[in-house]
């Protein structure tokens, strides 16, 4: 996905006054995605970010939950923490070093592609990740539904 | 032995996976780090990093390396090195082993990093804060704050509801902290060997509970701790904290006091304010005020040794939220950290030839990654 179409997309989320077009991610320029073995099928932005941000750390049935970011340069990161972490990329990473100086946790791990996000997803039961919604997902892979 | 501690770091250094940092792949062990270096100019009195003839002498670099095993188990340490005018010193941040029962329950066993406050536990991570140092009234070398215990603790996060949590540490064992001692013995009328003592309080108690409320980077708390003092009484310190944190906005707030009993009495407050005009350039402003008292001399004869008032403004850039470049302006009225050399400082008390105020420029770089 290109720069101005994310943009676009974007923009054209906002304009159309849709709640934010969750149900269907078709509208938010990417979507969040887990393993299809993953009893969970929908959360709210306010429990992804918790996911996200490593404050909770099990899905329902206590399994580890491994969020799998991707690069802090890449369009879809910086889209994903503006409208589900509501937070810039630079809060974000003095969030980061906080959690990783005062020795409280590390960030997720971070994938270079949308294509490695999705192979990473089909391959670890308890993982979630965010990919650009054009992305092709293949078996194994489905996405979450997300809730205001 | 400072040889020897950096071969044993560059030997872990190197046996380490060389894409640690980049997190591409799942890894067992990771490396952070952070570092500085300060310039300073003062009009007489030594300050921070400043000195009447500028001085170029501070820079530190600290290694941060995490291990983790089957997701229930980090093994943490960071040591730091420190590069002074008098030479270089290495130290043990801290080193600390975690096991995670829940996110409610998290247990801390070793060298720990003390939760007091807002800044103890990130005490000298530089591209967390607007200003080089931190707030001196609350965080200077005075005892208000310990930055490591060593002993056992409990930590986890609590949700009520939706949006509010409350994230809280309890904890156990000893603790050291550095005071800065000239200014207290020259007002008591004693002498001293070395002007940094170290004093060492045991079976220590402490706890601190933040909460995050539903407004978005605001967040409040309190903290608490006590203990034997070694050599003297029972140590108490107390603090309580709020901040806000979004958007363009940086603003912080502490008050600590800290008493031993039949000996001092300090009390530190501070607040702070920082904002982003753009994503490189930020602007901040500190007030801060210290007031101590000494049971053995209730009416010193030079009440500036007892007091630090300061303001200071702040001019930023960030390369990026990991490098940063800070110029600073500081006015400080006291003497508790602000001084001549701590040789010379009887002398000038004796002689009224002491400088009750300091004005100082710093430059400084501050970088992590």
């Amino acid at each position: 996905m290109t720069k101005a179409s994310a943009t676009a997309l974007r923009l054209s989320a906002l304009l159309s006054c849709a709640p934010l077009g969750w149900a269907d991610g078709a509208n938010t320029g990417f979507n969040v995605i887990v393993n299809a073995a993953n009893p969970v099928t929908a959360l709210s932005r306010d429990e992804v970010a918790r996911l996200f941000l490593k404050k909770t750390t099990t899905w329902p049935n206590g399994s580890p939950v491994a969020p799998v970011d991707q690069r802090s340069d890449s369009i879809g990161r910086q889209a994903f923490c503006r409208e589900v972490l509501q937070k810039d990329m630079s809060e974000i990473s003095s969030y980061w070093n906080q959690m990783i100086f005062s020795g409280r946790t590390l960030p997720p791990l971070a994938k270079g592609s949308d294509e490695d996000v999705v192979a990473y997803i089909r391959a670890n039961p308890n993982a979630i990740g965010y990919v650009a919604d054009r992305t092709p997902l293949g078996q194994g892979v489905k996405i979450l539904t997300i809730h205001d | 032995m400072r040889g020897i501690s950096a071969l044993v770091m560059l030997s872990c250094v190197s046996s380490i996976d060389s894409t640690a940092g980049a997190q591409e792949t799942e890894q067992r062990v990771q490396l952070h780090g952070f570092g500085s270096w300060a310039y300073g100019n003062t009009n007489g009195n030594d300050y921070l990093s400043g000195s009447e003839d500028g001085r170029y002498d501070d820079a530190s670099f600290a290694l941060n390396v995490v291990a983790t095993h089957a997701d229930r188990l980090r093994v943490v340490a960071q040591p730091e090195w420190l590069d002074r005018e008098d030479g270089t010193e290495v130290e043990l941040d801290y080193a600390f082993a975690e096991w995670t029962f829940s996110d409610k329950l998290r247990l801390r066993a070793g060298k720990v990093k003390q939760p007091f406050g807002i800044s103890t536990e990130v005490f000298d991570v530089g591209t967390l804060r607007p200003f080089s140092e931190l707030p001196q009234a609350v965080y200077g070398p005075v005892g208000l704050v310990g930055e490591s215990y060593k002993g056992i603790g409990i930590a986890g996060a609590i949700t009520f509801g939706q949006h509010w949590e409350v994230v809280y540490d309890v904890y156990g064992g000893g603790q050291e902290l550095e005071e800065y001692l000239p200014p207290e013995a020259v007002a008591e009328g004693e002498t001293f060997e070395d002007p940094i003592e170290l004093e060492r309080t045991k079976d220590i108690v402490g706890a601190r509970a933040v909460v995050e409320t539903p407004i978005s980077g605001l967040r409040f708390g309190a903290s608490a701790y006590t203990g034997n003092e070694v050599g003297s009484h029972r140590r108490t310190g107390l603090g309580i904290q709020a901040e806000y944190l979004a958007g363009p906005w940086s603003i912080r707030s502490e008050y600590a006091s800290e008493t031993v009993k039949d000996d001092l009495d300090a009390d530190g407050f501070y607040v702070e304010a920082a904002y982003h005009l753009d994503p490189h350039w930020q602007l901040a402003v500190q007030y801060d005020h210290l007031k101590s008292s000494l049971a053995a001399v209730p009416d010193p004869a030079a009440p500036s040794l007892l007091k630090h008032e300061e303001v200071a403004l702040g001019l930023n850039y960030w390369w990026s939220s990991d490098f940063v470049f800070k110029l600073s302006y500081h006015n400080v009225d006291g003497n508790r950290f602000a001084g001549p050399p701590p040789t010379d400082l009887a002398e000038s008390v004796t002689a009224g030839t002491l400088k009750t105020k300091t004005n100082m420029l710093l430059v400084s770089t501050q970088f992590s990654f």
